[in-house]
């Protein structure tokens, strides 16, 4: 069998076995699916208002009961995870790349370009990114789209400092000496070796912090400094409905509770993940397997 | 012949049982080392002779297990006792020095009290008990200065000091047999001299059996009386030195002999053995090393050669001196 | 007439030591290296670990700064400015000690070998598959191998791929480092014929570092032997095994073992330790010297020629030998 496919079945063993990876990868899967499709499973719009509907409890016609505008929940809470993704997606493709590149040449060069771009990254490490986040949402009015480059703004710093240690060590590589005895350009370089060598960190990095992203953007939109009404994102559905909690428990909850599991599912994905690709933890993994075949 | 034997290997069996499947480490080990002899275990990369070491120790971890055999030291099976009989056993009977001193000592613990530890777990000393020891192992071992060297530290040591604070924690508790696994690979030419210089001395001081682990011929014509050639999993040939380095019967060990580059050879080209080392989750049928040999025969592709006498205390697994 | 591929003079590298705040102290790795290739040679560079052989051989390709001194590529002077590395880059290449880490574990086995042609705008798609090929059927592997991955291979594998690495861009000057010291025996031995054959069919020149004077001996027309970033010894290979004169290089012939148990050798022992490397004598190898005379404390021996091609730096050996 040829080793690259043997690795790849062998990663997906390990998957099988570690039922709390297999959880996240279940909540992360069903997110995305009702992210992408969620809008064409939704019985009603996020926006059609019923009056005469308003705070009617879960039933057969609207699963998850309707709010105080007579709209359907479960409709807006699909809707809702199709801004949650696309925000999420958003700010980190707006914050990573960058990070990365800048970590991953400021740890190449070292020297006093990379303590310059360290110091940098330091002093808007300082700050917490909630806050700073809050900041700028709040200079630049409150939206959706706003909140979301608020968080890209902040988020990069993190990704540098990723890079930057991977990229260290990597410098020391022979085949990166070995690149640079062929007369490889710098740029060549850590586009080539550099980077690539990364990816393991980088991927799990990416995958926890969506979660968090979209925990963040909530937490923004709940403020009031994110997504604005009618928009069904779920954070600002929270803060809506809170004054409800007693009388209709299912306005908060509904939204509340999808936020709670995206976040952990992708958080134990992303642990998983982690797992997977360190070549220490696989061959722990190899070693129970076979303790159970003897036993 | 077996009466005078200190530890007796008979038919070790190894495996490890991993994913890609299972690696025949060992498939059935037989030697023997006798008390205050030299053995040399030689062999290339993926051979055995360190799993060998450490099936010997019992130190063999998941995904590895010894499934077959018998281990015999001072006529009692090490493979039937248990993990706390086995360490009273590690470090006072049996002791090993490995090849990498400085992955080996704690680098951020006194050098004297690493190897004051050895009185500590075996003896039940109390600490200036066992720093009196230590002193006085040290001394005996001219370790210079010792009282000094006592306090100081891994990294403040070259590489060749560091080996001979790893042989006062092997040989602290005069153990009789002791595993020297590869132990000067990492020093230069002259520092590996040195040591060699040293252990001999200290072999004439004590009393001790000890194995030789190596690839170097070399070593084991300057410190071994006798040598086992190990390749893929079992001993191929053994005998005394002079006997095995001088007149090889085994076509592996001849070819081993003629592909290493001399000092006093003129510069020709080499002899080289074909093909690589066999697979061990699908080693080859018969004599392991038949697709390498050039003399193979029919017989060598099905049939397993075992030990054959072929002089006083020469055996060869091959079926070119057998019937 | 021999052109001379490389030629160094007075090369040094210094290494600094860090004090808290700023370096107190140089060490120099390479304390004024003379050498040259020829076209068509092997020199060998030897020593033991920390002699400076490794960072001698950065330095000769300016891999690494170089703190002083002049190399001359193909008889022009190289600078360290990019434009004259060209030509250096273009026309050289390396082989490491350690297989698994010399090559890229992400890419495959025809990236890799292909990289210098492709990192020279050499050549690209077919044309480079092609040379690739060309090249790792001549250093003992086949087309199955091309797009595999490194991990899939063995030790001695590896060094023929990086072998064919090294001389997929037609180099004219290969610097060797170990690079059989992490394999087998007999992998040994089978890498040292390919590189006696391909240094013939291809016309190359090489620099081979080794700390194992036996294996120098099989691939060597001259051997160097290094001690604290000096040269102390420099001769044909014939003669430096029939009469090696500086201490230290009867010291390194002595410390090897003999193969033969019948053979018992007289093994030169030092006295001493080796000097601090911040601040050494003018003769680095006096502290441990039999021979040493009030004179190796004061005057720094130079690199003589005692016979026909035969440098020794020692202050007791400058007679010509009869």
């Amino acid at each position: 069998m040829k080793p690259r496919i043997r690795e790849f079945r062998f990663s997906l063993y390990m998957l099988r076995r570690n039922k709390v990876a297999l959880a996240g990868l279940a909540i992360v899967a069903f997110f995305i699916f009702i992210g992408v499709f969620g809008s064409y499973i939704a019985p009603y719009s996020y926006r059609s208002i019923n009056l005469e509907e308003k705070f009617k409890p879960p039933s057969a016609t609207h699963l998850f009961g309707t709010d105080d505008l007579g709209r359907d929940i479960f409709s807006r809470v699909l809707y809702g995870a199709f801004f949650s993704l696309k925000a999420g997606i958003m700010a980190l493709l707006m914050s990573a790349p960058i990070g990365c590149l800048l970590g991953a040449f400021a740890g190449y060069y070292s020297g006093k370009i990379g303590e310059i771009i360290m110091r940098i990254v330091d002093i808007f490490m300082a700050f917490p990114a909630l806050l700073l986040a809050m900041a700028i949402a709040a200079a630049l009015g409150p939206s959706l789209e706003n909140a979301t480059l608020a968080i890209g703004l902040v988020w990069w710093p993190y990704y540098v400092r990723l890079t930057y240690s991977q990229a260290l060590s990597l410098r020391e590589r022979m085949y990166v000496e070995a690149a640079r005895s062929m007369g490889a350009s710098d740029r060549y370089t850590v586009f080539r070796h550099v980077l690539p060598n990364s990816f393991a960190p980088i991927i799990t990095k990416v995958t926890m912090d969506l979660g968090v992203v979209i925990g963040t953007i909530a937490g923004l939109s709940f403020l009031g400094f994110g997504a604005q009404p009618p928009l069904p994102e779920w954070g600002r559905m929270v803060s809506e409905g809170r004054i409800y909690i007693l009388s209709a428990w299912w306005e908060v909850s509904f939204p509340g509770i999808m936020v709670f599991l995206v976040v952990l599912g992708f958080s134990l994905f992303g642990d998983a993940l982690r797992d997977l690709l360190d070549p220490k933890t696989r061959r722990m993994m190899e070693v129970r397997r076979w303790k159970k075949t003897l036993s | 012949m077996e009466e005078d034997s200190f530890l007796t290997v008979r038919d070790l069996k190894t495996q490890f049982f991993t994913y890609e499947g299972t690696v025949q480490a060992l498939d059935g080990v037989n030697f023997q080392v006798k008390e205050n002899e030299a053995v040399g275990l030689v062999g290339e990369t993926g051979c055995g002779k360190s799993v060998t070491a450490l099936s010997i120790l019992r130190l063999v971890r998941p995904p590895g297990y010894i499934v077959a055999g018998e281990i015999l030291y001072k006529k009692e099976n090490l493979l039937s006792k248990t993990e706390q009989e086995m360490r009273t056993i590690r470090g006072k009977g049996i002791s090993m020095v490995f090849q990498d001193p400085t992955n080996c000592l704690n680098p951020v613990m006194k050098v004297g009290d690493q190897i004051s530890e050895l009185f500590i777990h075996h003896q039940k000393s109390s600490k200036s008990e066992a720093r009196k020891e230590t002193l006085e192992l040290m001394e005996n071992l001219d370790l210079p200065d010792a009282r000094r060297l006592y306090g100081q530290y891994p990294h403040e040591f070259s590489g060749g000091m560091r080996q001979r604070i790893m042989l006062a924690i092997a040989l602290g508790l005069r153990p009789g047999l002791v595993i020297f696994d590869e132990p000067t690979t990492n020093l230069d030419v002259t520092t590996q001299a040195e040591i060699l210089e040293y252990i001999k001395q200290l072999e004439e001081k004590y009393e001790m059996a000890s194995i030789w682990i190596t690839h170097n011929l070399g070593i084991v014509a300057n410190m071994c009386d006798r040598v086992a050639v190990m390749y893929a999993g079992s001993v191929v040939e053994v005998g005394g030195v002079s006997k095995v380095l001088l007149n090889p019967a085994h076509p592996y060990t001849q070819m081993l002999q003629k592909c290493v580059p001399r000092l006093n050879q003129e510069k020709k080209r080499l002899e080289v053995i074909s093909g690589t080392v066999p697979d061990l989750t699908n080693p080859p049928k018969g004599c392991r090393f038949h697709p390498r040999c050039p003399l193979a025969m029919e017989k060598c592709k099905t049939e397993r050669p075992g030990q054959m006498e072929i002089g006083r205390e020469h055996l060869v697994a091959c079926w070119l001196h057998g019937k | 007439m021999a052109r001379r591929i490389i030629e160094c003079r007075g090369l040094k590298k210094y290494f600094p030591v860090k004090g808290l705040f700023r370096t107190t102290n140089w060490i120099p790795a390479v304390d004024g290296v003379d050498l040259y290739v020829d076209k068509g040679e092997s020199l060998g560079i030897a020593g033991e670990s920390g002699c400076g052989k490794t960072t001698l051989a950065r330095c000769v390709l300016r891999l690494v700064r170089v703190d002083a001194g002049q190399i001359y590529f193909d008889g022009d002077l190289i600078g360290p400015k990019r434009r004259e590395l060209k030509t250096l880059r273009r026309r050289t290449a390396i082989v490491y000690q350690d297989p698994m880490s010399s090559l890229d574990p992400r890419m495959t086995i025809a990236d890799i070998v292909g990289e210098p042609l492709v990192v020279q705008g050499l050549s690209g798609g077919v044309e480079r598959d092609e040379k690739v090929l060309d090249m790792l059927v001549k250093a003992g592997l086949s087309s199955d191998h091309m797009f595999r991955y490194p991990h899939e291979f063995s030790g001695g594998q590896k060094q023929r791929i990086a072998i064919a690495r090294a001389l997929v861009a037609d180099p004219y000057f290969v610097v060797l480092d170990e690079p059989t010291s992490a394999l087998d025996v007999s992998v040994q031995a089978q890498i040292l014929n390919l590189l006696n054959d391909l240094k013939t069919k291809l016309n190359l020149s090489y620099m081979y570092i080794s700390h194992d004077l036996s294996v120098a001996r099989h691939l060597c027309d001259r051997i160097a032997i290094l001690y604290m970033g000096k040269i102390v010894e420099l001769a044909s290979t014939k003669t430096l095994f029939d009469k090696p004169l500086h201490p230290y290089t009867q010291t390194l012939f002595s410390a090897i073992l003999e193969e033969d148990p019948a053979v018992t050798k007289k093994r030169i022992v030092l006295i001493g330790s080796p000097p601090s490397p911040i601040n050494p004598p003018p003769c680095r190898f006096s502290g441990r010297c039999w021979r040493k005379g009030s004179i190796c404390k004061e005057v720094e021996p130079a690199l003589c020629e005692v016979e026909n091609g035969h440098y020794v730096a020692c202050h007791f050996v400058t007679e010509k030998a009869p």
